[in-house]
């Protein structure tokens, strides 16, 4: 199949909620309050619980996961900057495009503009993956 | 182990790390990853994110008494994780700075398999509120 820029990956939609990120706590060993306890929430600048950061990049791994299945676990980079949080029942959008395609010695590789979205446009992830694809 | 007490370049001890059928099978059904194959690899990401959560709990940062944010992440992997496959957690501090009230952090990460080989690395920026 032929990859051009422009390309978009398939999505990912997903509301986060609160069994998620309990769930997800216990799966990856971080029980950090910020995510659980809301009166600790409470006290912090966001006021509320809100789901962890790897939470999030989970589904911008399995979109990349997704569009080459073989290729993100063998050879994928991913660099990313976390720009605002998610708080429970958000809805978010996990979105990639193909931004170029090179060749060197051989190899072709992708680079993707990763975004993870809200509903109402704020950016919560930004950032680039690099993909090998032979 | 407080993280204030740290140099930059401090070399946390090895950390053994397997990751087992189970337990990558609940992190796909905790993330909602229904195409995830458990049972032949482990999620890429799980390795990044239960290595992240060891040293946040080593560093003191995990216990409720102070406010944690993480800030920006990099990753590369090489090869898949089988599950149950014994990995090992070579982990470095590479910068460790206060400013404007907040401690930033960055700990690299470098996951290695039984024969020597890195299979994934990670680096994370963590900001540390110390007010």
């Amino acid at each position: 199949m032929t990859i051009r820029p422009g390309d978009m990956l398939d999505s990912v939609d997903r509301t986060v909620t609160q069994a998620q990120v309990e769930a997800y706590a216990d799966a990856a060993g971080d029980h950090n309050p910020i995510h659980l306890d809301a009166a600790f929430a409470a006290k912090t600048p966001f006021g509320k619980r809100i789901a962890h950061g790897m939470l999030t990049l989970a589904m911008v791994s399995e979109m990349l996961t997704s569009a080459y299945p073989n290729n993100w676990a063998s050879g994928g980079r991913l660099k990313v900057r976390f720009r605002s949080p998610v708080f429970l029942g958000e809805t978010i959008h996990v979105t990639g495009e193909v931004k170029k395609v090179t060749a060197s010695d051989g190899v072709r590789s992708v680079e993707i503009a990763v975004g993870v979205k809200k509903d109402d446009g704020e950016d919560v992830i930004t950032g680039q993956a690099f993909v090998q694809l032979d | 182990m407080q993280l204030q007490d740290l140099p930059t370049g401090h070399e946390f001890p090895p950390e053994s790390l397997i990751i087992t059928e189970t337990e990558a099978a609940a992190y796909a059904a905790a993330v909602g990853d229904t195409s995830a194959q458990p049972a032949d690899r482990v999620p890429s990401m799980a390795v990044v994110a239960a290595g992240l959560s060891r040293f946040i709990k080593h560093l003191g940062l995990a216990d409720g008494t102070v406010e944690v944010v993480h800030a920006s992440q990099e990753v590369s992997f090489n090869r898949p994780i089988t599950p149950g496959e014994n990995l090992e957690i070579r982990a470095t501090l590479k910068s460790n700075a206060e400013r404007r009230e907040s401690r930033f952090a960055t700990v690299e990460m470098l996951f290695i398999d039984e024969s020597g080989k890195v299979v994934a690395s990670a680096s994370s920026l963590v900001l540390v509120n110390t007010t």
